[in-house]
């Protein structure tokens, strides 16, 4: 009658911004890779976007044909 | 990879007793719970099922005396009333056992005051007698002269309202006591919302989500206290007793 039960949840919560152990990286280097990774990151974009350009290209070109067709289709040969 | 959180499940019979009463108790882990270095270990209460098998008027609690002094006495004496868990009927029926110029009482659930009626002369000691504020007087010295009303409303839980579940061996910055405006272990507060020698099972909805400043967990260090910081004691046994 007089014992208790208690239930505990232990959860492991990810670290996005301020990791617990900080390691002793060299603050230069770190300024490298940061710079290095935003480059990377523009050029990244820049592909991404030409490539969607293109393929907006190739809808606009495909839906112009499309209607090209069905006109002729639509069109009676005596007129 | 992610980890899946892991539960523990704590019973106070299986704990090694850290205190005399048995709300208090260490459990070990076979495996160490450690965190990766990119991770916060987070401790949440899920369920907590006990019994309301605690006294409201003890020894411990340091409440439970009642100092007077009768008409034409040299001395005050002091009534020590034995522990356990009273209504205010049960309190009062004590009392005027054991005061003999304490001749009758009554109570109004009403007001949810006390009237004490005495033999003029009597003084009750209530600026040194903790047991006052279960009765509603204010900390003042009182001397009868036909009857005597509580000051304020009876308070039979001696402003014990909830439990709160510490873990002591870990530390942690997220909750803060308004008692010292500190960060503190509490990890729930549990309402004592079940009358005497029940049991109740809390499960809260949104349980608070203590993270941890400390990258692993070897044992859990569990108190059971009132606010006050008082263990409470549940009457009962602890660490494998039978």
């Amino acid at each position: 009658m007089a014992d208790w039960e208690a239930v505990l949840e232990i959860s492991y919560m990810k670290e996005v911004h301020a990791p617990r152990h900080k390691t002793n990286v060299d603050p230069a280097l770190l300024k490298r890779m940061q710079l290095h990774y935003a480059e990377v990151d523009k050029r990244a974009n820049g592909v991404r976007g030409l490539t969607q350009f293109a393929n907006v290209v190739k809808r606009k070109l495909s839906g112009v044909k499309q209607i090209d067709d069905r006109r002729r289709s639509n069109e009676s040969p005596s007129t | 990879m992610a980890h899946t959180p892991v539960y523990l499940t704590i019973r106070s019979k299986d704990l090694q007793n850290l205190s005399a009463a048995n709300s208090y108790g260490r459990m070990p882990l076979q495996s160490t719970i450690t965190a990766s270095e990119d991770e916060t270990l987070v401790v949440k209460l899920l369920s907590f099922t006990w019994p309301n098998s605690f006294y409201n008027l003890s020894a411990s609690l340091a409440n439970n005396t009642l100092i007077y002094r009768a008409p034409n006495a040299i001395s005050d004496t002091t009534i020590v009333v034995p522990d356990g868990n009273y209504c205010i009927i049960e309190l009062l029926a004590y009392l005027s056992s054991v005061i003999p110029s304490l001749t009758d009482y009554t109570y109004s659930e009403i007001t949810n005051k006390v009237t004490l009626t005495a033999t003029s002369g009597t003084t009750f000691r209530f600026d040194i007698s903790p047991i006052r504020r279960m009765l509603g007087f204010n900390g003042t010295s009182y001397t009868v002269t036909s009857t005597l009303t509580s000051d304020r409303i009876v308070d039979m839980t001696d402003a014990k309202t909830s439990l709160l579940l510490r873990i002591t061996n870990l530390s942690a910055q997220s909750v803060i006591e308004s008692s010292h405006s500190r960060f503190t272990n509490v990890v729930a507060v549990i309402p004592i919302d079940v009358c005497r020698n029940h049991i109740t099972s809390y499960r809260p909805q949104n349980p608070m989500k203590i993270a941890l400043t400390q990258g692993s967990i070897s044992d859990v260090q569990i108190a059971i206290t009132f606010e006050e910081g008082q263990h409470v004691e549940f009457n009962g046994r602890l660490g494998g007793s039978a």
